[in-house]
C-alpha cells in the first residue's frame, strides 16, 4: 500500500529519484547485502529503502552529493539492520543493546584524518551513527525519523540517547574533553 | 558526564566531517559490484516513480472503457432484438464493430501494459532496465510500427499512388500493418476511432507509442479515449435505431473527444503549453477536415441505411401518359431524413425487343421523396405503357458520391405485376422482362393457338445459370396468365415451346432470364455497370427469336 502512496507524480521530482536512483542504487545494495547476506533480502530493503527516499525527497538537496549519499545508505543500512534483526528473531532488547548484532560499525583505524569528535562519530556502530546523521546531518525530527525508520517516536528518542550515551563513553576513552 | 545540549552541539559540529570520512569508507559507484536486479524489483521501482502502471490501473481503465462502450451500445442491443432473424447479416455490421470496439478497450491497455514490460526486457541490453535509459532501443523498435501505421495510413487516406512514397517500402509497410491491424482488432481500426478515420487512429496510436517510449504516465489520454468509445457506441446505436438527428450530434461527440484525446496526450508526454496549443490547433483544423470529409462520406453512412430486404411493390398503374408507382418499403424507415436531401430519382431504360439501349440518367417526372418511411410514390411520365423499362431508383444524399449508393431496379412492364416487381440491391436477381410484339397475323391454326418456339444460344456464357420458367402471356392489357413452357435446357441452348393462344397481341416473357453468375473473364459481372450492360449487349447477341407461326 505505501507503495501506491509513493508514487511520484510530478516530473521533477521524478526526475530527481531517477538521479537518486542511478547513482546510488547499487551502493544500497551493496550495503543491505553486506548486512544481510541474502539478494533478495537486500532488493527487499533496497525498495523500502526507495520509499523512504521519496517520502524524503523535499530534505534532499536538488542535486545528488554526499548528503544525499549519506542519506540513502543510511536509510538503507537501518531497513537491513532491522531486517536482519527480524530474520534472527531477535527481541527489541536484545537489538538496543546490541547483542548478537554484527558489528557494523566502521572500524576507526580505516578512518581518514580528521578530528577525533568525527571520527568517534563515524565510528559508532551502524544503528547509532545512522540515527545521529539523519538527526543531526539532515536535519529530521523525531516524528519524520520514526516513520523513516519504521520504529515508534519513543523507541528513536530512546535510540538517540543510546546513541549520545555510547559516543560519550567513545570520547572518554578518548580522552576528548567536550564538554569545556 | 557531559549534558546533553552540549553533546548535540558537538555533534552538530562535527557531523559533516563525520559523515565525510564513513562515506570514505565506502566503495566508490565504479568499485561496485554490478547487480542485475530481478524483474520484480524493476517493475516495482517504475511504479514507484511514476514509470509503470498497476495492473490494477488498467483493469480500472478496461472497467470504464467497457461500461462506455456497453452504454453506447446499448439501443444497438434494442434494434437488434427485433432482427433477430437478420442476426447473421447484422454480424456483418454491428457486431462486428461492438467486438472491435471491445477488443480495442482490451487490447490497448494490454499492449500498453506489454510494452511496459518490453521496456524493462529491452532494458537488459542496455542494464537500465528499470528506469529509462533504454528508449533509444525502445524508439527504433516502438516507432516502427508507428511510422509504419502512419505511412499506410496517409497512403491510404489521401489515395497516395505507392511509388510517392517508395513501392518497396510501402509494401514492406503494408505487410507489417497486416499484423499490426491484427494486433489491435481490425474493428477497433475501423469503427473505433472516427468510424474509419484510419489517419487519426493511426496517428493516436502512434502517440501512444511515444509515450510509452517517454515512460510516462497515460492516464489524460486514457480518459478521452474512453469518451471517444462511448461515443462510437452511441452513434452506431444511433445508427441501426434510424435516428439520423442524433448521428451528426454523436458523431460531433467523437470529434470532440477526439481532440479531447489527443490534447491528453499531449498532457501525458509533457508537452509544453505552446506546443499543446499548436497541436490543439491542428486537431481541431483536423476535425473540420473530417467534418467535411467523414461526416458527408457516403461510404460510411448511405450503406448502412439500404434496407437489408427487398421490398414489394403495391400497386402500379400503367397506362398512358403518367404511370403512378406506389411503394411500400416493409423494413425500418431508412436513416436518411429529407435535410439531408435524399431523393429518389428514376432512371428510364427502354428495351426495345431485343436490346436495352442505354439510358442516360434522368429524373423523368421523379419526384423527391421526402420521407423513406411508409409509401412512396413516383410518377412517370412513360409514352408507351407496354414498352418495358428499367426503374432504377437509387437513394442520393447530396454531395455524396453515386457510386457508393445501391441501386434497386424494378422491372416494370405490366399492371399487377407485383410479384414480378423486385426491388433489390444485386442487380444479379434483376429480372429481364422481354416484350415481344407478336406479328399480327391470320396464321392461327392451331386449335389451342400459336406455338412458339424460343431458342436462346448460351454461347458466351460460363458459370452457372438458372432459368426461371415462367412465360406471362397476354392477350389484353389487363390479365395476364403463366403460359406452360415445355423447356430444353442443352450446353449451349435453351429452348423452350409455348402455345400462344389465339388473338394474343403480346407476350411477356420472363424467363430464361440468366442469373449468369461468372462471364468469361471470371469476374462477377455486377461489380460494374461495364459487366452488366454487356450482358445485355450479349443476350441480344446470341438471342435468337424463332417464331414459326402455323
Amino acid at each position: 500500500m505505501l507503495a501506491f502512496l509513493s508514487v511520484i507524480e510530478s516530473p521533477e521530482d521524478s526526475l530527481r529519484f531517477e538521479a537518486i536512483y542511478r547513482n546510488y542504487r547499487d551502493l544500497m545494495y551493496y550495503t543491505a547485502r553486506n548486512i544481510l547476506g541474502d539478494d533478495k533480502d537486500a532488493e527487499d530493503v533496497v525498495h523500502d529503502a526507495f520509499v523512504a527516499v521519496i517520502d524524503c525527497l523535499d530534505r534532499l538537496p536538488m542535486e545528488v552529493g554526499p548528503k544525499t549519499r549519506a542519506f540513502v545508505v543510511t536509510v538503507t543500512e537501518s531497513r537491513a539492520i532491522d531486517l536482519y534483526r527480524r530474520r534472527k528473531k531477535m527481541t527489541t532488547v536484545e537489538f538496543e543493546e546490541g547483542i548478537g548484532l554484527p558489528d557494523f560499525s566502521c572500524p576507526i583505524e580505516q578512518l581518514a584524518e580528521g578530528n577525533a569528535i568525527s571520527k568517534a562519530i563515524a565510528a559508532l556502530p551502524a544503528q547509532y551513527r545512522d540515527v545521529l546523521l539523519l538527526r543531526f546531518d539532515m536535519d529530521l525530527p523525531v516524528r519524520r525519523l520514526a516513520v523513516l525508520l519504521d520504529k515508534k517516536e519513543d523507541t528513536v528518542y530512546k535510540l538517540i540517547d543510546r546513541a549520545r550515551k555510547r559516543l560519550a563513553e567513545e570520547l572518554e576513552k578518548e580522552g576528548v574533553l567536550y564538554d569545556g | 558526564m557531559m549534558d546533553d545540549n552540549k553533546l548535540d552541539k558537538l555533534i552538530e559540529q562535527n557531523i559533516t566531517e563525520a559523515r565525510s570520512l564513513w562515506l570514505a569508507t565506502l566503495p566508490h559507484k565504479e568499485e561496485l559490484p554490478k547487480h542485475r536486479f530481478t524483474l520484480e524489483f524493476c517493475y516495482r521501482i517504475r511504479r514507484m516513480a511514476g514509470m509503470g502502471y498497476t495492473l490494477s490501473y488498467f483493469l480500472k481503465l478496461m472497467g470504464v472503457g467497457l461500461v462506455s462502450v456497453f452504454l453506447g451500445y446499448i439501443p444497438m442491443f434494442f434494434a437488434i432484438i427485433p432482427m433477430a432473424p437478420m442476426l447473421f447479416l447484422a454480424f456483418n455490421d454491428t457486431f462486428i464493430s461492438l467486438l472491435g470496439a471491445l477488443s480495442g478497450i482490451i487490447v490497448v491497455p494490454l499492449l500498453v501494459y506489454f510494452i511496459e514490460h518490453l521496456w524493462i526486457w529491452l532494458g537488459e541490453w542496455s542494464r537500465s532496465r528499470e528506469i529509462g535509459s533504454h528508449k533509444k532501443t525502445v524508439t527504433v523498435v516502438m516507432a516502427l510500427p508507428g511510422l509504419m501505421s502512419l505511412t499506410y495510413a496517409l497512403s491510404n487516406h489521401f489515395v497516395l499512388p505507392s511509388w510517392v512514397i517508395g513501392s518497396a517500402l510501402y509494401e514492406m509497410f503494408s505487410g507489417s500493418i497486416r499484423i499490426f491491424a491484427v494486433l489491435v482488432g481490425h474493428s477497433m481500426y475501423t469503427e473505433l476511432f472516427l468510424g474509419g478515420s484510419s489517419l487519426l487512429w493511426m496517428v493516436l496510436f502512434s502517440a501512444v507509442f511515444y509515450a510509452g517510449i517517454r515512460d510516462l504516465p497515460l492516464k489524460p489520454f486514457f480518459r478521452p479515449l474512453y469518451g471517444m468509445a462511448l461515443f462510437a457506441g452511441l452513434y452506431e446505436g444511433a445508427l441501426v435505431l434510424r435516428m439520423p438527428q442524433l448521428l451528426i450530434w454523436f458523431k460531433v461527440g467523437h470529434l470532440l473527444t477526439a481532440i479531447w484525446t489527443i490534447y491528453g496526450l499531449a498532457v501525458a508526454i509533457h508537452m509544453d503549453k505552446r506546443k499543446r496549443h499548436i497541436l490543439l490547433a491542428v486537431a481541431l483544423a483536423g476535425a473540420v477536415l473530417l467534418a467535411f470529409t467523414d461526416l458527408t462520406d457516403s461510404d460510411e453512412i448511405a450503406p448502412r441505411d439500404i434496407p437489408l430486404f427487398a421490398r414489394s411493390m403495391e400497386d402500379i398503374f400503367p397506362g398512358y401518359g403518367d404511370a403512378a408507382i406506389s411503394m411500400k418499403w416493409n423494413g425500418s424507415a431508412v436513416a436518411l431524413n429529407k435535410e439531408q436531401q435524399t431523393e429518389v430519382w428514376a432512371q428510364l431504360g427502354t428495351i426495345d425487343l431485343w436490346k436495352m439501349k442505354e439510358s442516360s440518367s434522368s429524373l423523368l417526372g421523379g419526384e423527391t421523396i421526402g420521407s423513406w418511411s411508409g409509401p412512396i410514390h413516383i410518377k412517370l411520365e412513360i409514352d408507351d405503357p407496354y414498352k418495358p423499362c428499367t426503374l432504377t431508383i437509387a437513394q442520393v444524399q447530396a454531395g455524396q458520391n453515386h457510386a457508393a449508393n445501391r441501386v434497386y431496379r424494378l422491372g416494370l412492364a405490366f399492371e399487377n405485376g407485383e410479384e414480378y416487381i423486385y426491388i433489390g440491391d444485386d442487380p444479379s436477381e434483376l429480372p429481364l422482362t422481354f416484350f415481344i410484339e407478336l406479328p399480327k397475323t391470320e396464321a392461327i391454326n392451331v386449335e389451342d393457338g400459336i406455338e412458339a418456339i424460343f431458342t436462346f444460344d448460351l454461347k458466351g456464357y460460363e458459370g452457372e445459370i438458372s432459368i426461371a420458367q415462367n412465360i406471362l402471356i397476354s392477350t389484353t392489357t389487363s390479365s395476364w396468365d403463366i403460359l406452360p413452357v415445355d423447356s430444353l435446357l442443352t450446353d449451349s441452348t435453351y429452348t423452350f415451346r409455348c402455345i400462344i393462344p389465339e388473338g394474343t397481341q403480346y407476350l411477356f416473357i420472363r424467363p430464361p432470364v440468366f442469373y449468369v453468375m461468372k462471364i468469361k473473364d471470371d469476374r462477377p459481372y455486377w461489380e460494374n455497370v461495364e459487366a452488366v450492360s454487356y450482358r445485355f449487349e450479349c443476350e441480344a447477341d446470341v438471342m435468337v427469336l424463332d417464331l414459326p407461326l402455323q
